[in-house]
């Protein structure tokens, strides 16, 4: 038998559709790339300072 | 494969060297590559109607890369067929924000804006769910099942609400229809994990009968077709109904209103001229005791009237009785005091009718006392006025004298004496009236010689 609040927390609210533009956060725009390059530039920045 | 390098931002076709900035690209490639490989999976997961497979590898192709225009596109479109249309257009506008010239997400969101009215349904549809959500969580599944039936009717690609609905079903023990809302889920996502798992544990339960407490609603089977909300009702076909329950309803008011309001309202009629009609008779005795009444008094006031009136006549008599008693009275006095004339004149206007017995006698007594010398006075005043030709006080004495003594000697002097007052005025006829008077009543006497003579002077 199904556990109605385990299976509950499956289920998230959905993006409305209203004002769309102000809901694209930052984390929509990053990829693996942005990832990658913020990690190489923290290395070259630690780098440097030793 | 085209991409863009993470170095200076160029388009770069499939090179290991950007011509821009001259950099390696020989791992950035492999990235790409394997968002590029998530993204033909994706595809092909999309294409069997795997909905939750494939967005999980589109998501994965946009990770790696979030240039992949296509996959982004392609991403939005399957939010899109599981209803949920925010992500959609959250993907499409970040597409179209990333490369706007020959985007297809661009005609995907000018087809959106140019229906409002769907994208009205479609966003009612996912506040009702959202609304649904929270009653559910609040352990308010009544109130969540209504605003889901109402999503799912509104959009019913909302796979989540469907889901939802099936989990609520299911705590309802209402298993018929939570198959039902998962087979719709199967049919559109034909790998949805949640639909799946509910699915399973249906299948241990009795999902083809419905039970009393489900019959209220009975879905329509819907085979690998997509239930379409629409907001137009058909009524065309009960309208005949319509027509025949109008007619139907207002022959019951007509007969109700022959049997039961009409006889009440004659009832009240009659009753009510009944009334009138007592109270007119009423009335009618009213006035005619009136009419008695006033006619009693009148007759009363009548009677009171003839008794007064002959109260008045008594008393009247009474007065005129002493009034006449009071001239004899004076009359007596008179003749006491040899006034002859006078006494005469006042027992000539006695009225003897109205004298009492004793009185009548006296009457009589003075009257043959009185008159006779009272007309022997008056007699010789007229000659006397006669001679001194005053004829007019003449003649009134005379006549007078007349009047008094109309007979014998009296008679016979004033009779002639008037002639020779009526000649001495000029009256020829009225003197030969009297002339022929004395000559005819008292024939061979001196007035009669007299007379003879006078007439002939005359003739």
């Amino acid at each position: 038998m199904l556990d109605f609040r385990k299976e509950l927390e499956r289920f998230e609210p959905l993006l409305d559709v209203e004002r769309i533009e102000e809901r694209i956060d930052k984390d929509d725009m990053k990829d693996l790339m942005d990832i990658l390059k913020e990690f190489n530039l923290n290395k070259e920045s630690s780098t440097n300072q030793s | 494969m085209e991409y863009i390098c993470p170095y200076c931002g160029k388009e770069i076709k499939g090179e290991s060297i950007c011509e821009g900035c001259h950099k390696d690209l020989t791992w950035a490639q492999k990235i790409y590559e394997k968002s590029n490989g998530c993204y033909i999976r994706g595809y092909h997961e999309a294409k069997a109607r795997n909905l939750t497979t494939a967005s999980v590898y589109l998501k994965k192709a946009i990770q790696f890369n979030k240039y992949h225009i296509q996959a982004r596109n392609l991403l939005g479109l399957v939010y899109f067929e599981k209803g949920k249309i925010g992500s959609a257009l959250k993907q499409w506008i970040i597409s179209a924000s990333l490369k706007k010239e020959d985007n297809f997400a661009s005609e995907y969101l000018d087809k959106i804006q140019k229906s409002p009215k769907i994208l009205a349904t479609y966003k009612e549809s996912i506040t009702l769910y959202n609304k649904a959500l929270m009653y559910a969580k609040q352990q308010n599944n009544d109130m969540a099942i209504i605003r889901l039936k109402k999503a799912v009717t509104l959009n019913a690609k909302l796979i989540e609400a469907r889901n939802l609905l099936a989990l609520c079903y299911v705590q309802e023990k209402q298993f018929y229809k939570a198959n039902e809302q998962i087979k719709n889920v199967l049919a559109i996502d034909h790998a949805n994990s949640k639909a799946m798992t509910y699915s399973r544990m249906l299948s241990k339960e009795d999902t083809d009968t419905a039970q009393p407490y489900e019959l209220e609603y009975i879905p329509r089977q819907v085979k690998n077709s997509y239930v379409k909300p629409s907001r137009i009702i058909d009524r065309s076909h009960i309208f005949g109904t319509y027509v025949v329950y109008f007619i139907v309803g207002a022959l019951f008011m007509f007969i109700v209103q022959a049997s039961l309001i009409l006889p009440n309202r004659t009832k009240d009629y009659k009753n009510e001229i009944i009334q009138l009609k007592e109270s007119e008779l009423k009335l009618g005795q009213l006035l005619e005791n009136e009419r008695q009444q006033s006619q009693e008094s009148l007759l009363a006031l009548q009677e009171q009237n003839e008794k007064l009136t002959q109260e008045k006549q008594a008393v009247e008599l009474t007065s005129s009785k002493m009034a006449q008693q009071q001239k004899v009275s004076e009359a007596a006095g008179l003749r006491t005091n040899k006034e002859w004339v006078a006494a005469a004149e006042v027992l000539y206007n006695v009225a003897p009718s109205l004298l009492d017995e004793q009185t009548v006698t006296t009457y009589q007594t003075l009257k043959e006392g009185v008159y006779e010398k009272a007309a022997a006075i008056l007699c010789d005043e007229g000659y006397r006025h006669l001679n001194q030709g005053v004829f007019i006080e003449a003649k009134s004495k005379l006549e007078k004298a007349i009047l008094y003594e109309p007979t014998g000697t009296i008679l016979r002097k004033s009779l002639y004496y008037l002639g020779r007052a009526e000649k001495g005025q000029g009256n020829g006829e009225k003197a030969k009236y009297y002339f022929d008077a004395v000559i005819k009543e008292h024939p061979g006497t001196n007035e009669a010689y007299w007379a003879s003579g006078e007439l002939k002077t005359l003739e």
